[in-house]
């Protein structure tokens, strides 16, 4: 017990806060690294848990099947305004169409006066980060409205997830600062497309919402700015990873767009086998962002709150990683110290070896995670910097510091669209010294003032921001080489702000960086998960010399097993309902998810059920089952078999089945170590319920391998 | 060029280790004298520094550096696990 | 923290009573000050840029909030501890009036 107020060492108070800081939101923080770290596949995931589009092949550029897609765009969306194409690359292997319709997307912005604010507003609100970055509440004020307008809708409930699915889509590329850059572009050009969409006579579903109340008003028109700032990004969006998010949207997106009845408004994003140009229809599901967007907002519950509690979770982890730091006594000479079989001793070893072998990437994925809630968290910054003047200024600034967007206006005449995009690819290949190009888009096609704009797949650098990648310009008719937009400058502070935030979401990575993150990741589970468990091992002694373990210590045992093994389970489970809840349920993507959350109650109620050990072992050996079958569960559903996978080059879905497999055997591995445990001071008067739960005390030996895989 | 990162990291970390007094003895059975194993914590720091050019070759600057970090925990991690398990076999590495 | 000794004469009620306002003050104070930290930033950072100033003083307030935190638990009273958020706090308040009272000149 650490007294205050009387005279301590430094590392005895750093101690105290290290241990109940780390403890307090130490289950919430182990499933925020756990979703987390798997996010950094998200992509991956959504394209596994879409097994209808397995059969997508590989091909080279030369062979895309462009001149099929370029047509099914023209017959499709003759009067869209941008259509983008998202080339096929390591992380979906699909040929990703969508396009901005010139529709009345934003025809509730009746008033002029309005429309600027809105849009600003909107600017905040379209993506995840910037969201929360938005300095005033009106956001927050304005999604209750939200709510109960959708609430009378009823038929909307089903609703919230799949928009917050489809934003999701979108939240990484609006993520940094650059964004509203790109949210500018898309406002100014839907405000165009609906002076033209009605000039053009276009009805759209969405027209008639027009005169609805108020709160309808709101309620309608937020999914539909969203989604046609979507489009926008999808078009303008120079990052791969971005795009490719966008495109793994799509299925989702047409969920909610099944699930109510069709909005119009804005076209489907298709995705085509990109050898045969044929459509592929993926199931509706969340898939990966239903992971990614846990890790940050939590689920069903109101997104402000929920971002809140993440943000108290996260200085909670920054308070004890810095104690903990000041803690540990001899950094430098335990550093490669990892002895097993000693009890307690191992645990410590673990956890230390866990957190200071990836120091820097747990400090950094912390302090940038706090950065990226900064404008909900210090609104000070905020009202300070900008007294007595509107957010518009804000984002206007912000959107100043961006390169603008000069596209040139449509001529009226008409010209054909040159359809040799794969001599344009390979033209921009070469310019960038082979850089793979990762999406196109065409402006005003069939104009004679058509743009073709390729987008390099992967972004260069860190320190410029994910978005902003090099790009080439051709005109659409005549296939000449347009002046190249200039990458902005950038100060220290943006460099700063960029390394942070692309730090912590990974967009600029190639495969490697990509794993290095996911490691790291695993690590940083790892970290987390052995700190919980060494709070019991730590009293674990203690606690057995009692008749009775105090409902305290129980309590942080139960939590332990189900925050723990019960997540992994939780996981494992959500996939399984990803394949074993027919396809064409309306509903499905949202049963897949209370799956996630059935799963995982049933885990907290067994392990409060149980004995500890049995708990464990229980637990683990279900996750580890379930997790390690998920490739079978995968070939016997439709999907791509891992040899079928591997044989055919599809990285991403042997990547997620050979995971599965290692995690599954891993956590199977450490069910029978805690089976086998004894505890090494057999207390002979305790009854066999109070013997410390050999989970939390696999002395035997728990080499960190399992311990890893069973955080992963 | 990863490789050659991941591996220069791996050795400079070995070599850190084995300066050591308590993980050499687990590698070699004796401690060696001061003199050499102040030798191999230079080198061990020098090998780490060296895998950093590789790891800016592969990925430009930026990305470079945040992917050396990552493969300074991976090759630090698997040399902690292998002290462990079997530290001899690091023993033709590190002369 | 003498007049509590007095006033409570259980040692552990005493001991959960000086953890109770560590915490909070480490909370509260550790935030407040985060709070305060950035708007004197924020509005003194002399960058041409406003979003850029905004977005450093998010991160000084940051942290802020982690020193003042540390702080809270290390400092050897607690009123050592709340002094030593309240200097810097008054600064900061004092930095932002200063700047208001030029502002509005």
């Amino acid at each position: 017990m650490t007294t205050f107020d009387q005279a301590r060492p430094l590392r005895q108070s750093m101690s105290w806060l290290h241990t109940w800081s780390g403890l307090l939101l130490g289950w919430l923080l182990f499933a925020i690294f756990v979703t987390g770290t798997l996010s950094y596949f998200r992509n991956e995931i959504t394209f596994w848990m879409q097994p209808e589009l397995h059969s997508a092949q590989v091909v080279p550029t030369e062979q895309i099947a462009f001149v099929r897609a370029l047509a099914l765009l023209a017959r499709e969306a003759p009067d869209a305004q941008q259509w983008s194409l998202t080339l096929p690359s390591p992380r979906n292997p699909t040929l990703g169409l969508s396009w901005q319709q010139a529709s009345a997307a934003e025809n509730s912005q009746t008033s002029p006066g309005a429309t600027r604010e809105r849009g600003v507003r909107g600017a905040a609100a379209a993506d995840s980060a910037e969201a929360n970055r938005a300095p005033s509440n009106d956001m927050a004020r304005e999604r209750p409205n939200r709510r109960e307008a959708r609430g009378e809708n009823g038929a909307r409930r089903e609703g919230r997830w799949r928009e917050r699915g489809a934003e999701g889509a979108q939240s990484p590329d609006s993520a940094t600062g650059n964004r509203p850059a790109f949210d500018g572009a898309a406002r100014e050009r839907s405000t165009r497309n609906e002076t033209r969409g009605r000039a053009n006579g276009a009805q759209s579903p969405e027209t008639a919402t027009e005169n609805r109340p108020a709160s309808d008003g709101v309620a309608r028109e937020r999914p539909s700015r969203n989604e046609t700032r979507g489009r926008a990004n999808d078009a303008q969006s120079p990052e791969t990873g971005q795009q490719t998010d966008a495109g793994q949207q799509r299925p989702g997106a047409g969920a909610r767009g099944q699930g109510q009845g069709g909005g119009g408004h804005r076209g489907p994003r298709l995705m085509l086998d990109p050898a045969s140009g044929g459509k592929l229809e993926g199931r509706p599901t969340a898939g990966g962002n239903f992971l990614y967007r846990f890790h940050f907002e939590l689920y069903g519950m109101d997104r402000t709150w929920a971002r809140w509690i993440v943000g108290i979770a996260t200085v909670l982890m920054f308070v004890a990683l810095v104690s903990g730091v000041i803690v540990h006594r001899r950094i430098f000479k335990d550093f490669f110290t990892f002895r097993t079989g000693k009890g307690k001793r191992s645990w410590l070893d673990a956890h230390n070896a866990s957190s200071v072998l990836s120091l820097p990437f747990h400090i950094i994925i912390t302090f940038s995670g706090l950065v990226l809630f900064g404008n909900m968290m210090m609104p000070t910054a905020f009202q300070a910097a900008y007294r007595g003047d509107t957010e518009a200024s804000y984002f206007r600034e912000m959107r100043a510091r961006m390169a603008p967007s000069d596209m040139p206006e449509a001529s009226g005449e008409s010209a054909p669209l040159i359809t040799g995009l794969a001599t344009l690819i390979a033209q921009a290949q070469e310019t960038w010294g082979g850089a793979r190009v990762g999406s196109i888009t065409i402006t005003h096609p069939g104009d004679r003032n058509a743009v073709i704009e390729l987008r390099q797949m992967n972004s260069p650098s860190i320190a410029k921001g994910g978005r902003i990648v090099p790009a080439l310009r051709f005109n659409g008719a005549t296939g000449e080489p347009l002046a190249t937009p200039a990458l902005p400058e950038q100060n220290a502070v943006q460099i700063v702000s960029n390394v942070l935030n692309q730090l912590h979401r990974g967009f600029f990575a190639t495969p490697v960086p990509r794993w290095l993150l996911f490691l790291s990741g695993i690590g940083g589970s790892l970290m987390v998960a052995s700190g919980m468990v060494m709070w019991t091992v730590a009293r674990a002694r203690k606690t057995a010399k009692s008749a009775r373990a105090p409902w305290g210590h129980r309590l942080v045992e139960v939590l332990n097993i189900a925050a723990i093994a019960g997540l992994m389970a939780a996981i494992a489970i959500h996939f399984w309902a990803n394949r074993l809840i027919p396809a064409d349920l309306p509903t499905r993507a949202d049963w897949e998810i209370r799956a996630f959350f059935i799963a995982w109650a049933v885990t907290l109620v067994h392990a409060a059920l149980r004995r500890p050990k049995a708990a464990w072992v229980e637990q683990l050996a279900c996750a580890g089952a379930l997790t390690a079958l998920l490739p079978l569960v995968n070939a016997v559903t439709g999907g791509l078999s891992l040899p079928a996978s591997i044989e055919r080059g599809l990285g991403l879905l042997a990547g997620f089945d050979l995971c599965a497999l290692v995690f599954g055997i891993g956590m199977l591995y450490a069910a029978y170590k805690v089976h086998r445990h004894t505890p090494r001071t057999r207390i002979v008067s305790s009854p066999p319920e109070e013997k410390p739960g050999p989970g939390t005390e696999t002395e035997t030996d728990a080499p960190p391998s399992e311990a890893m895989e069973e955080a992963a | 060029m990863n490789l050659l990162c991941l591996a220069l990291c791996f050795w400079g970390f070995a070599a850190i280790s084995a300066s050591m007094e308590r993980h050499a003895k687990d590698i070699f059975a004796a401690a060696g004298s001061p003199r050499t194993r102040r030798l191999r914590l230079l080198a061990g720091y020098a090998l780490l520094a060296l895998a950093l050019p590789p790891a800016i070759v592969e990925h430009g600057l930026s990305i470079g550096i945040a992917a050396w970090f990552g493969f300074l925990a991976i090759a630090s991690t698997a040399l902690a696990l292998i002290l462990n398990w079997r530290p001899s076999i690091l023993r033709w590495a590190l002369r | 923290m003498k007049t509590l000794d007095l006033l409570i004469a259980n040692p552990s009620a005493r001991h959960r009573i000086k953890v109770g306002l560590r915490t909070g003050l480490a909370a509260f104070g550790g935030y407040g000050l985060a709070l305060l930290g950035a708007a004197a930033f924020a509005a003194g950072l002399p960058f041409d840029s406003r979003p850029d100033a905004v977005s450093l003083a998010i991160m000084i307030g940051f942290v802020l909030q982690l020193i003042a935190i540390i702080w809270v638990f290390a400092a050897a009273t607690i009123g050592r501890a709340t002094l030593g958020l309240a200097i810097p706090a008054a600064l900061f308040g004092l930095w932002l009036l200063l700047l208001k009272a030029m502002q509005t000149s």
